[in-house]
């Protein structure tokens, strides 16, 4: 065991300093110097902050006096539950990256050497630790108190615990995946165990929610004072009878080890804590023992499986400079692409057969009939409440304007994938203003597709329960359902053009500062990327408002002034002005773009070190 | 077809290529090699116009590569020591990929007969995931191929292919070259340089040390022998040669 301590001390510091020494090397250029600079000072600022308020001494129970002792408890119980859907869902549907995760370094070095499989495990271990309790000093500080009282160290144990044992146990179930397809075992039968676990939690939750239900449902009407307002005790009352239904019984015991954790770490005094405490130490022994006490077999293929992904990161990292999860089957995609036409549409085509390759489309579909489900059952159980209708249509023009407005953070199939492939991006006849609008249209394209489908059935859920809904809310003061439609008509042009506008800003980033931007699924980390990180949502956010300024104001005016005269189609016609603006900017945008692709030189740009 | 003419590429005060010029007719092939880090793979990318040049110009049939980048990219094609393909993309969809980049008329029967040319045919519905070196190899081979580019370069081209793998692909190049494609091979490969190209460009620390046929070459350097070979030559003129530690720069 000594030599993997060895081995890992060895790593660590020399790795640790040539990192450092590498980083403040950089600090000579500006580009590094200043998100730096501005990490460093975020950080002093809120270290100061939260070291201060800690000075102050506040009590230990603090939450508890705010928020009562009951709601404690109930986010103890919900985060039971959220560690069980976790876990659930970790067995369920077990992730290629739940292995140990090998650099091609280490592969290279550790595997060929002297050491024993057991021996690899246990190193890579204790390198995790490393990341495991920097997120859980981060976690704790997040938690608002710092670390200036036992609670707060108390919190900060807490949280390496759960952590630790999240790691290990997902370890732990990637090892157990890893055997079960080394002996040949597949598909359903592999996840039966978990399958059947799964649905005697979901029976005793059935069978424990039906059984609390009308304590609940009482509880829920006692939210509300006389005066119609959500009072704390009406609170407290609705937590504590949940509490009940999720303490007691079959699901009580079900949930019991998941609730450990949660109650260690919101533990309010030293009694609760050190009462939790064992009970969180055996789990994670417990998961600890589970995944280091395996036969060689059990090893091997957990260590070959990680070998292969290893390699496939590796060289997808070193070699292609490409992120991403590599799909492991094909799926036939409806558009075949023709020899001729604009050749941008190529790039547009190219971007969709990515996303839909990586999309779990069956998934999402799923989970939207799910939302969808939840409300039915909402407005179901709410006698006294809104139609489901009603509710439908909010909760779609909800989705398109979180898509509008989120969508292209996370819709990535454009440039800031493809710088990956800048080399044969550059080599491509187009123009470059022709390859930055290629790039945008896919994800415009998809993120568009899904506003207009959410607004359509928005517009269609309206349509059902017509005016009636507007009196059942007490919305006389609308005029008429026409204003609502004229609304979502309105929507439909302006929110393409906010995502377009939103695009072509993230796009810039990628072009303005590739040095900055995290790119396809890579997430660079330290204190310059984190001040890089800082300055560009600062900046996209600044840049953005300063973009839908014009486009707001012209809107804004031509509704003002048209409304009087024209009723609900100035709201279409003040929004078909404010998207024209917007059409324009990412016009004008996307020239300038392309001569910055045009002029980017991948070299010198930070996206590759200098070749000779 | 390919004409270079003082290109310079700086890194900071770095000099990767140091004014650099020299021209591929139609029809021929010019082998570059050269030291590690002798700016040959810089060389290369700035020609297809992927790094820019600090200085100078690149023309491709007669269109500036900084002036007119989409003409001069029409009739070029870049073959990567690294094949650069898309995660999500078949191999057939990265030839239809091309053949929309490029425009390329009759692109399916054209690149049917690429994928069974570079025995790739049966991978046709394969992810680059799926695939081993050389076939990713291939694979960019075939779409650099489609367009039936007038100019075209390789970096080493050789890399992961397997013995027939290799034949096939000095096949593939000079056939190129029998139907007039001008082409640049860059390689570490002495021997396929030698065997297949009609000059030679030797680099080093980015400067042109020489340039010509293997006899123009053995010529004009003091002490070769008429039949030296390029490994040779190069290390001679590169000043690693055991005979001539000091090995003077020239060129004709």
């Amino acid at each position: 065991m000594s030599d993997v301590f060895g081995v890992f001390r060895f790593l660590t510091i020399r790795t640790t300093k040539n990192k450092v020494l590498r980083q403040l090397r950089r600090l000579r250029e500006p580009r590094y110097l200043v998100p730096t600079a501005v990490s460093l000072l975020w950080i002093g600022f809120w270290m100061s902050n939260v070291l201060r308020t800690g000075m102050r001494g506040r009590p230990s129970g603090q939450w508890n006096k705010v928020l009562g002792p009951e709601v404690i408890d109930g986010f103890a119980l919900a985060g039971g539950v959220v560690l069980l859907v976790w876990t659930a869902l970790l067995w369920l549907l077990p992730s290629k990256g739940a292995v140990l995760e090998f650099t091609r370094a280490e592969i290279h070095y550790l595997f060929p050497a002297p050491v024993t499989r057991r021996q690899v495990v246990h190193y890579k271990l204790l390198s995790a630790q490393l990341g495991i309790l920097f997120g859980a000093f981060i976690t704790s500080f997040f938690w608002g108190r710092g670390l200036t009282s036992v609670a707060g160290w108390g919190r900060l144990l807490g949280i390496w615990l759960l952590y630790a044992t999240l790691h290990l146990h997902t370890m732990g179930a990637g090892f157990a995946t890893a055997e079960f397809i080394a002996q040949g075992v597949s598909g359903l039968r592999r996840r039966i165990v978990p399958l059947l676990a799964f649905a005697a939690f979901a029976t005793a939750a059935v069978l424990g929610v039906l059984a609390g239900w009308p304590a609940i449902v009482a509880a829920a009407r006692g939210l509300t004072g006389d005066d119609d307002k959500v009072t704390r005790e009406g609170i407290a009352a609705f937590v504590a009878a949940v509490g009940k239904v999720g303490t007691t019984g079959v699901l009580g015991v079900a949930l019991w080890p998941f609730t450990v954790f949660p109650r260690l770490i919101l533990a309010q005094n030293v009694g609760d804590f050190v009462r939790w405490l064992p009970p969180a130490f055996a789990i994670l022994l417990a998961n600890y023992l589970w995944v280091i006490r395996s036969d060689a077999a059990f090893e091997e293929a957990a260590v070959d499986a990680a070998q292969k992904r290893a390699e496939r990161v590796s060289a997808r990292q070193q070699a292609s400079r490409r992120g991403g999860v590599l799909p492991t089957k094909v799926r036939s995609f409806p558009w075949r692409l023709s020899p001729h036409g604009r050749p941008g549409i190529a790039l547009l085509w190219k971007n969709l057969v990515s996303l839909a390759r990586v999309t779990p489309v069956r998934a999402l579909i799923g989970l939207g009939a799910f939302l969808f489900g939840m409300v039915g059952l909402v407005a179901g159980l709410n006698d006294a409440g809104a139609p489901f209708g009603l509710i439908a249509a909010f909760l779609a023009a909800l989705i398109a304007a979180f898509t509008a407005m989120f969508g292209p953070l996370f819709v990535r199939n454009d440039l800031r994938e493809d710088l990956f492939h800048i080399d044969a991006v550059k080599t491509f006849p187009l123009s470059g203003r022709a390859i930055v609008r290629g790039e945008l249209l896919g994800p415009w394209v998809v993120l568009t597709a899904i506003e207009l489908a959410a607004l359509g059935a928005a517009a269609i859920a309206l349509a059902w329960v017509g005016s009636a809904a507007v009196g059942a809310l007490g919305l006389e003061r609308i005029p008429s359902v026409s204003w609502w439609f004229a609304a979502l008509l309105g929507a439909a042009l302006l929110l393409p053009a906010l995502t377009g506008i939103q695009l072509t800003l993230q796009n810039g980033l990628v072009l303005l500062f590739p040095a900055w931007v995290s790119l396809a699924h890579s997430r660079a980390r330290g204190f310059e990327a984190s001040g890089q990180r800082m300055l560009t949502l600062f900046g996209s956010v600044i840049v953005l408002a300063l973009c839908a300024l014009p486009a707001a104001v012209s809107g804004a005016v031509a509704m003002w002034l048209l409304a009087g005269p024209m009723g609900a189609p100035a709201i279409v016609i003040g929004a078909a002005i404010a998207a024209g603006w917007l059409v324009i900017e990412v016009w004008w945008a996307t020239q300038f773009l392309g001569r910055l692709l045009d002029r980017l030189d991948p070299s010198t740009a930070g996206i590759e070190a200098p070749e000779g | 077809m390919i004409e270079v003419r003082n290109l310079f590429k700086h890194y900071g005060s770095f000099v990767a290529v140091d004014d650099l010029s020299f021209a591929v007719a139609p029809g021929e092939i010019v082998g570059l090699v050269g030291p590690n880090g002798a700016g040959k793979t810089t060389t290369l990318r700035c020609l297809v116009g992927i790094l820019r040049p600090t200085s100078g110009a690149v023309l491709v049939a007669g269109h500036d590569l900084s002036r007119d980048p989409v003409e001069a990219k029409r009739r070029l094609a870049w073959m990567p020591d690294e094949p650069h393909l898309f995660d999500y993309l078949t191999v057939r969809e990265h030839l239809e990929l091309t053949a929309r980049l490029y425009n390329v008329e009759g692109a399916e029967g054209r690149g049917r007969a690429l994928l069974e040319e570079l025995e790739l045919a049966d991978k046709a519905g394969a992810l680059p995931g799926e695939l081993s070196r050389g076939m990713k190899q291939k694979l960019a081979i075939a779409c650099g191929l489609l367009h039936e580019p007038e100019a075209m370069l390789f970096d080493e081209p050789l890399t992961g292919l397997d013995p027939y793998g290799i034949r096939r692909m000095k096949r593939t190049i000079l056939e190129r070259k029998s139907r007039g494609a001008a082409i640049v091979v860059s390689s570490h490969l002495l021997h396929l340089v030698e065997e297949i190209a009609d000059r030679v460009l030797i680099l080093q620390n980015g400067k042109r040390i020489a340039l010509g046929s293997l006899a123009e070459i053995r010529a004009a350097a003091p002490g070769l022998a008429q039949d030296a070979t390029l490994e040779e030559i190069f290390l001679t003129v590169t000043g690693r040669g055991g005979d001539d530690p000091d090995g003077a720069p020239f060129s004709r």
